[in-house]
């Protein structure tokens, strides 16, 4: 039902006196209107609305005029029946249509809404929103999280203030290794260092007296000659890779108070370099726990694991400014989705043993980064964040591409030609086939990734690093190697035939102007090339005979000219033993088998001189009887050579041009050496801006963005397209229309300018994902405090459970290449819907209360809110407390469908924590756990409903 | 204070009659199973009360050493360290039931016997760590499927657990489950509160797919909601909140008719789940009481049949806490919890296939024979057969034994040759165990529980050292018998999939190149096949 209007006439009844009879409206629709014992009662519609309000007229000839009051609860409306005829009109008036785009927006280009993002967006508007938001360069942030330390090498000063969840302390490296660690304090209180400390010989100063050493780490000794203070700190060294009680240094029985508020502090030095030793100082239950240098250290510095980045990822989620940065972000990781523990697989053995979760970590986290720095860009495109996911060694791993050779008679891996058209480009079905995916596999051989020194982390061709670790002895085995593992092109292994894809293809009649019908075949590598121009061809090898022979794999045609081949290894560099070589003197010299009998020296396409070859092949040539060759080359068998020629493609050639000497000393095709690493961005180039890519994306970011309900496949030429047709149509046209191609911040506008987008059609038409739905009810209660504090918080680390309880969310590590899903079906069943409300419950208990395992280490206070927001005279009055989070949690509803939860809400302050009795939330003293208890668990049964679970 | 509308069952119906599922929710809620039977009036893939539990043997179980062949030579002498030795006073080439080696000396150790158990089919024989196998066997309730596979078998953990998950040998992109697609055909998944429920860690891919939800609980004592206080009546008052709140009107949203379905699935799953865990009842820890219905092993009482302490551990508290009264591992209390989850949820609600999985198969390393860490593994499969066929036969309710089929599944078999570390790394071929009253084993209209471990089969053991433990390469058992075959069998003629079903939920299951019905030539890797075992 449309209620654009601001006012709409829905529905028009006639109440017979007495007698319970019911007429049907004239627009909109009947409603039910029945009287029943000298009662009238009106069934109002269920559609979105601010207000209901209902008229009467005893004669239709006479105007409506409001009706008495009546009783209205949620959509009911009764009255006492009077006398006579009477008919009723009721009038929907809708919720104010900015504040209904204010909430979409918060709901869908941000994590949710907080209760200071809905107080801005109400004060700056919807459309400068907008604008921020796609320019994210332009949003000043600066978080903690973001804090890399730059580790020096010196002492380091950690502290830490957190709950005390248990009388024992853990310290530990999350890998083997070692470092110092000196003046470890644990206080009462939120200050540093200021109280008793709990931890007796924390400075190390009485050896380890007080200490339980784990086997793991029984290397570790006090030593005197590296100190933060006094005379002496503990140089941990740990062989195995810790995490609690058995494998760590710890102490047992502290005198804490648990649930108090406890401050830890101490000071670390690496041993050796400037990293920051992957040290954790924790107490049972992590109630308090330190990671020395910040999370993004970690990150930067290669040694977090999968929990750090995924922790890192939620709080950017939960905190930043840029939220639609972060909705991107998550979008695109999705999209061209990886699996961190395919990584860990392929490092096992590669890598230092217990280093393959961090290594396999900075994939994806690089990655992200290089998502994150292009989405700086005002003008970056769809090719720009397909190129970052083809090149990130975390893909190359994942679909197979990293082992995956062309050369010779091995046949390329499929797995990521397949998910570059099905997932990544074009959609399941939409504009190639399975010759195509077999093509395109070929393209891709030569993609790999190598252990390459820092330096050259950019460099696609550079060498294995020859630094060696620590200790480390075998420059053969990388897991004794130093250095970064990175994308590099290995040529050797590339396929350098030539590739047709989708042959004589054009765009269906259903894409309409001006896509359809344009041919979109592509021809890439070998003899093709990706232009008419001449190129150079080399190849150096040894010379096994004086016969050298050209030939073509199939028909097709192509030009050749200058052919030399030299003594040693510089193309052009010595005495050339072709003579004729370029074809100055006709064929002379040259012996022409009948295959290629068609095939002429001419002057209209030469390289230099006045003469070229045009080769001319009716069918595959192989060698002597097949070939253009000559016999008279000279060479000393057993030496070096290097050949070399130009070449240009034919105008109809399909086939690969190959030239060598009997024997194979020396075998070349145009194409391969290192610039064949082209042909992966050439392709990638043609893939992202064909129409069925432009729709595929759309579609997905319509998906994302308004509802489940858009599909690959509308038919653009219809004259009834539907809404949703015609917003990915929108959408296609931004891409195709600016200059370049593609650009991201375009077509996001169009989606964002949409009607649909901006009415009660995208109105909580989505399930959230678990991630959204864990780090929204975050946000939904987190307001900023004056102190600086926040309402409503979480470490990251304890979302990460519960994701995966949620359905198995475990975000960098999808199994499966599709994603995971944006539609709610997979989510939602009986058994991840009460992970989800366990989790709202858990997340609303207070810290340290039973059950809050669920929620670990995320931690509410509506209690503070509300006092924050309401004025003091209405924290004790139930439906002020009950309004006000009804317009937090629900932002986008109105006020009359949130009636029955308002009264629910009120009930449930009302009722005494039997659930029975009355006990008035006007009564109860407004800093008392009673207070507390209601609050909180009115608030969590809101969030526990299905509404929390749409966006 | 008002009342409430909540959706009632009328309304609930209605508005699911229009999302075109009315019908089959019609048949399915609230309705006790015998009504339903009859209103089904039908065999049909999930309501002919037929049911699957699954066990995956994570790690790839080393299948020589369940079900040994020990006649063939080249068995002992590829495994000099770790083999099982025959019983120097059995003939195991002679036919008949298998041997029980049940203890005489109730102090005995549990597992006391030190050979292979003789399986009477006159060529192979049980790890001793499964002898509590035997009487199922005997009584003809057990199928050991030996030499299963699928073409090209890749030896990587993370592939082959794909495709045994997805059915899909050799496509590791394809996105959902065997058991997914079972549950997908029944055209329950999104109807029934319950269909597939598993019981680890998180949900399996043999159970994941993109149009449906499966259920999995880490914990099956978690399956409840929380209340503020988490208090037993803040609890009562949260879930009550939760009941009104979640059937309030609303304007029509896309998702809302999945959410409201689904928190109608929820709250009646969650009846059902605190029904059976108030009052001690058979979910709850301390309604774990079953019991066995005779002395088990010679003992003077009968087991525990769900040991998840100590206490309840074989005779081990019967015999001075004795631990060589265990018939588990102590480290497997929380397999068996889980097994223990999976079997009352089978037992007592409409789920239709439920399961769980034991970790720790990939013995690389001094993996043991008689005794070790492969042998007590097994100990685990074996007691876990024999208790679930206990628990279905004494404890009854919605299905008995005889509807229930238990199937393992492990990603591949292990190297003939044991390695220089005594233990085996990864090859081909493996072992499927399948049990269930309606199991067709040992005199039960087949005269062998053993399928695909014989010279007699149609694809002969062909015994040597050029024999089938070497025809995959050189230290890999060749398959005879693709695991799909397996599967397929147990899911049409079981759980009542018709063939066109089977086609969909096994992809190319009639394409006479894999032979996987009838069996013939496999043409992907050029491999003879056996097809369907006759196994139920």
């Amino acid at each position: 039902m449309k209620l654009n209007a601001r006012l709409c006439t829905l529905l028009l009844g006639i109440a017979v006196l007495n007698s319970g009879t019911t007429f049907s409206a004239e627009n909109g629709g009947t409603i039910d209107l029945t009287v029943t014992n000298g009662t009238k009662h009106l069934k109002l519609p269920v559609v979105p609305a601010e207000e209901f309000r209902v008229f009467r007229t005893t004669d239709l000839s006479l105007p409506f005029t409001p009706a008495a009051p009546g009783t209205v609860t949620g959509y009911d409306w009764l009255q006492p029946a009077a006398s006579g005829f009477e008919f009723f009109r009721v009038e929907v008036q809708p919720k104010s249509p900015v504040a209904v785009l204010n909430a979409n927006l918060l709901s869908k280009i941000a994590y949710g809404s907080t209760p200071d993002d809905l107080d801005r967006l109400a004060q700056i508007g919807a459309d400068a929103y907008i604008q921020e938001q796609l320019a994210p360069e332009t949003i000043q942030e600066t978080l903690e999280i973001d804090r890399v330390i730059p580790s020096t090498g010196d002492w380091q000063y950690v502290t830490t203030t957190g709950t005390a969840s248990s009388g024992s302390l853990y310290v530990y490296l999350t890998q083997p290794g070692e470092c110092y660690l000196d003046d470890v304090k644990l206080v009462r209180g939120a200050v540093a260092e200021v109280g008793a400390n709990v931890i007796s010989n924390g400075d190390f100063e009485t050896g380890l007296t007080g200490w339980i050493v784990d086997p793991i780490y029984s290397n570790s000794v006090v030593v005197s000659t590296v100190q933060h203070a006094g005379a002496s700190s503990l140089h941990i060294i740990g062989t195995d890779a810790g995490s609690s009680s058995g494998t760590s240094i710890r102490r047992a029985n502290l005198s804490v108070t648990q649930g108090q508020v406890y401050t830890l502090s101490y000071w670390y030095k690496p041993v050796t370099g400037t990293r920051t030793p992957p040290l954790v100082v924790r107490l049972s239950g992590d109630g308090i726990r330190s990671t020395p240098g910040t999370l993004a250290t970690k990150l930067a510095d290669g040694t977090g694991n999968l929990a750090d980045l995924t922790a890192w990822h939620a709080l950017h989620a939960v905190q930043s400014k840029k939220q639609l940065q972060e909705v991107m972000l998550q979008w695109l990781e999705n999209h061209f989705v990886t699996q961190q523990r395919k990584s860990r697989d392929y490092f096992d053995g590669r890598v230092p043993d217990d280093t393959e979760d961090a290594v396999a970590t900075n994939l994806e986290f690089r990655e992200l980064q290089h998502w994150r720095a292009a989405l700086q860009n005002p003008n970056v495109t769809f090719l720009d964040l397909l190129t970052i996911s083809a090149e990130s060694p975390a893909m190359i791993i994942y679909l197979d591409t990293v082992n995956s050779r062309g050369n010779g008679s091995n046949i390329a891996n499929e797995n990521y030609a397949r998910e570059v058209l099905e997932l990544f480009t074009y959609g399941v079905d939409n504009g190639y086939d399975q010759n195509d995916i077999t093509v395109l596999s070929r393209v891709w051989t030569g993609w790999s990734v190598r252990l390459v020194d820092h330096t050259n982390i950019f460099n696609p061709f550079a060498p294995q690093s020859t630094t060696l670790l620590p200790g480390a002895t075998n420059l053969g085995r990388t897991d004794n190697l130093d250095g970064v593992w990175t994308f590099v092109y290995r040529p050797e292994n590339h396929n350098n035939t030539t590739k047709i894809l989708f042959p004589g293809r054009t765009v269906p009649t259903r894409f309409g102007a001006p896509y359809a019908g344009r041919n979109y075949e592509f021809r890439v590598g070998g003899s093709a090339g990706t232009n008419s121009n001449w190129q150079q061809v080399t190849a150096t090898g040894t010379a096994t005979s004086s016969t050298l022979y050209l030939y073509l794999s199939g028909a097709g045609d192509c030009f050749i000219d200058d052919i030399q081949i030299v003594p040693g290894t510089i193309p052009g560099g010595g005495t050339n033993a072709v003579r004729n070589g370029d074809f100055e003197n006709g064929i002379t010299g040259w012996t022409v088998s009948a295959n290629l009998s068609g095939s002429r020296v001419q002057n209209q396409q030469v390289y230099s001189g006045s003469g070229a070859l045009h080769l001319v092949s009716t069918s595959a040539g192989s060698s002597g009887s097949t070939s253009i060759r000559r016999a008279d080359l000279g060479l000393v068998n057993g030496q070096p050579y290097t050949l070399s020629y130009w070449f240009k493609p034919g105008t109809n050639l399909n086939s690969t041009l190959t030239m060598r000497l009997s024997g194979d000393g020396i075998n070349s095709t145009p194409g391969g050496g290192t610039n064949s690493i082209q042909e992966g961005y050439q392709v990638l180039a043609h893939l992202a801006d064909q129409p069925f890519t432009q729709e595929f994306i759309a579609v997905k970011l319509c998906r994302l963005f308004v509802h489940d309900n858009f599909q690959v496949g509308y038919d653009f030429t219809d004259p009834n397209l539907s809404e949703e047709g015609k917003l990915v149509r929108a959408c296609m046209n931004a891409w195709e229309n600016n200059m370049p191609k593609g650009q991201i911040r375009k077509v996001l506008a169009v989606i964002f300018n949409s009607q649909l987008f901006r009415s009660q059609d995208g109105t909580m038409q989505k399930v959230k994902t678990p991630f959204e739905f864990v780090v929204s009810a975050v946000r939904a209660l987190r307001a900023q405090m004056q102190d600086g504090t926040y309402t409503a918080d979480t470490d990251g680390y304890g979302l990460v459970s519960p994701m995966n309880r949620m359905g198995r969310m475990r975000l960098f590590d999808r199994e499966e290449p599709d994603g995971y899903a944006e539609s709610g079906v997979p989510w939602i069943s009986a058994g991840t819907l009460t992970e989800r409300l366990r989790f709202a419950q858990a997340l609303l208990l207070a810290n340290g209360a039973s059950g809050k395992n669920d929620a670990a280490n995320s931690n509410t206070d509506p209690i503070r809110l509300l006092k924050a927001k309401l004025p003091t005279a209405d924290w004790n009055n139930a439906t002020a407390v009950a309004n006000y989070f009804l317009s937090i949690l629900y932002p986008s509803e109105g006020k009359a469908n949130l009636d029955e939860y308002r009264q629910l809400a009120e009930w449930y302050l009302n009722t005494g924590d039997d659930g029975v009795s009355q006990n008035s939330f006007a009564l109860l003293g407004n800093t008392t756990t009673a207070y507390d208890t209601r609050v909180r668990g009115m608030v969590a049964m809101l969030m526990t409903f299905p509404r929390f679970q749409e966006q | 204070m008002k009342n409430f509308n909540i959706l009632t069952r009328r309304d609930f119906l209605s508005h699911a009659g229009k999302l075109g599922i009315g019908s089959a929710l019609a048949s399915l809620v609230d309705i006790p199973l015998v009504a339903k039977r009859a209103l089904a009036q039908t065999n049909a893939l999930g309501l002919n009360g037929k049911k699957v539990l699954f066990i995956f043997l994570r790690g790839a179980n080393d299948a020589l050493n369940s079900v040994v062949p020990v006649q063939d030579p080249a068995y002992y002498t590829s495994r000099p360290n770790i083999a099982i030795p025959m019983d120097p006073g059995a003939n195991y080439t002679a036919t008949g039931l298998a041997d029980f080696p049940v203890n005489t000396d109730p102090n005995a150790p549990t597992f006391s016997y030190p050979y292979a158990i003789r399986l009477g089919n006159g060529f192979s024989a049980l790890h001793p760590s499964l002898k509590f196998l035997a009487p199922l066997y005997n009584s003809g309730d057990l199928a050991l499927v030996h030499r299963v596979g699928y073409p090209r078998q890749s030896r990587s953990h993370f592939d082959s657990q794909i495709y045994w998950e997805n059915g899909n040998p050799g496509n590791n992109v394809s996105k959902d489950g065997i058991f997914y697609r079972t549950i997908l055909e029944s055209g329950l998944a999104n109807t029934a509160p319950l269909t597939g429920v598993s019981f680890q860690s998180s949900l399996p891919l043999l159970l994941r797919g993109s149009q449906a939800a499966m259920t999995n609980l880490s914990d099956p004592n978690r399956y409840s909601l929380l209340g503020i206080p988490n208090t037993t009546p803040g609890n009562a008052k949260a879930d009550a909140a939760i009941k009104l709140g979640s059937g309030l009107p609303f304007p029509h949203k896309l998702s809302r008719d999945l959410l409201a379905l689904q928190y109608q699935n929820m709250n009646s799953t969650m009846e059902l789940f605190a029904s059976l865990t108030a009052n001690n009842g058979p979910l709850s820890t301390a309604g774990n009481t079953y019991v066995d219905d005779v002395n088990t092993d010679g003992d003077t009482s009968p087991y525990y049949l769900f040991p998840t302490t100590n206490a309840r551990n074989g005779g081990h508290a019967l015999h001075a806490n004795n631990p060589a009264k265990y018939v588990v591992p102590t480290s497997a209390y929380g397999f068996i919890d889980d097994l223990r989850a999976a079997a009352v949820v089978l037992n007592k609600t409409d789920a239709i296939i439920a399961g769980t999985e034991i970790g720790g198969f990939d013995t690389h390393s001094n993996q043991g024979g008689v005794t070790g860490s492969h042998a007590n593994l097994q100990r685990s499969i074996a007691w876990a057969m024999y208790a679930l066929k206990k628990y279905f036969t004494n404890y009854s309710d919605k299905v008995d034994w005889n509807d229930v089929v238990v199937v393992t599944l492990s990603e591949f078999g292990r190297t003939t040759i044991e390695n220089s570390d005594v233990g085996t790394d990864h090859a081909e071929a493996g072992v499927m165990f399948v049990a269930g009253g309606a199991v067709k084993g040992q005199n039960k209209g087949n005269p062998t529980g053993v399928f695909g471990g014989s010279p007699g089969d149609t694809v002969p053991w062909v015994p040597g050292a050029t024999g089938s433990m070497f025809q995959a390469s050189s230290r890999y058992l060749k398959r005879s018998i693709d695991f799909r075959s397996v599967l397929g069998k147990v899911i049409r003629d079981h759980l009542g999939a018709t063939q066109q079903q089977l086609d969909r939920i096994i992809p190319g299951y009639t394409v006479p190149t894999e032979a996987l019905k009838n069996g013939g030539l496999s043409t992907r890797d050029a491999t003879q096949i056996m097809g369907e075992p006759n196994i139920v």
